[in-house]
């Protein structure tokens, strides 16, 4: 599909993704758009899609249960959130390379800044969040059978609205 | 010198842009490792999310590693880089795109409860995601 268009460069500073010499402004961005674009705005749209059905699905929960498990729904809104601000500056940063000779260079600052530290923004909205937390509190509670007043209420209510929810779907 | 100083000379600015990419790619690399640590210590049998989020801290991990090579390799050498940075570009276009899969796939968990059945594009992507997610990438960045 695109023979010959992706090079790699010799500096190592850079070494990604690099343009042949021969491509046209028009060609760069349609490989931009595929190899960074494309993945970047799908994988946007999805997981805001999935965490919005999946906050429409908590919202139907009695707000006292929510309330007692400490669960709020909006906070799910972090992950597709987390996605866009890491690569949207990016993309937009390689957009306007193509363009302009030279980017300013708070752009391309904010551009390493947000991309290269994705690993560790990825950490703390995927391991400091309470709810991974309390997957892992209820699977050693079962392991160790601790019994917890609070969150063996919690897990039984919420296995029947799971059970009645799927009898609904049938 | 003023590293936050942005009008300096064009050969002068990539030093402090040098610092927050090594401080950046340091962070990234501690935090994959806690989360690679984190989801380890849970007991077996993971759940898929959970695999998933293993996934994401081990491309994060590899993200990093491409990052922070590229302080240690000799720029002059040309005979050595040439080979190199293409694996290492490979690697950083790979880690790039699974990072954002994966990112994706841990969404799409959410929905798996809800799905009428298996045959649906979320439920056939979850499945074989892994599948998925390293064809993508070998044909977009090795055979294309």
């Amino acid at each position: 599909m695109f023979p010959n268009y992706i090079i790699y460069d010799t500096d190592p500073q850079y070494s990604w993704v690099k343009y042949a010499d021969s491509l046209s402004d028009v060609q760069k961005v349609l490989v931009l758009m595929v190899l960074e674009g494309i993945p970047i705005i799908l994988g946007i749209a999805i997981t805001l899609k999935a965490y919005l059905f999946t906050i429409r699905e908590l919202e139907e929960f009695p707000q006292t249960l929510l309330d007692h498990a400490n669960i709020k729904p909006y906070k799910l809104l972090l992950y597709p959130a987390l996605i866009f601000i890491t690569f949207i500056p990016m993309l937009i940063h390689n957009i306007a390379m193509i363009f302009v000779d030279r980017t300013p260079e708070w752009s391309l600052t904010i551009h390493i800044f947000l991309t290269n530290i994705v690993g560790f923004t990825n950490a703390l909205v995927y391991i400091f969040q309470r709810r991974l937390y309390q997957n892992v509190d209820k699977i050693e509670k079962q392991r160790f059978s601790i019994s917890s007043e609070r969150s063996a209420s919690f897990f039984e209510d919420f296995d029947n609205y799971e059970s009645h929810s799927r009898n609904s779907m049938k | 010198m003023n590293l936050l100083e942005f009008d300096v000379d064009p050969d002068e600015y990539p030093i402090y842009q040098d610092i927050l990419d090594l401080v950046c790619t340091s962070l990234s690399i501690l935090g994959s490792l806690v989360m690679f640590y984190l989801c380890l210590r849970l007991p077996s049998p993971r759940s898929q999310s959970v695999n998933f989020v293993l996934s994401l801290a081990v491309v994060d991990f590899l993200y990093a590693t491409t990052n922070i090579l590229s302080f240690f390799e000799d720029r002059d050498d040309e005979a050595l880089c040439g080979t190199f940075c293409k694996v290492e570009a490979i690697i950083r276009g790979f880690s790039f795109f699974l990072s954002v899969f994966f990112a994706t796939c841990i969404g799409l968990t959410c929905l798996k409860t809800q799905l009428p059945n298996h045959l649906t594009v979320a439920g056939f992507l979850l499945k074989y995601a892994y599948f998925i997610g390293l064809g993508f990438c070998t044909i977009l960045y090795v055979i294309l």
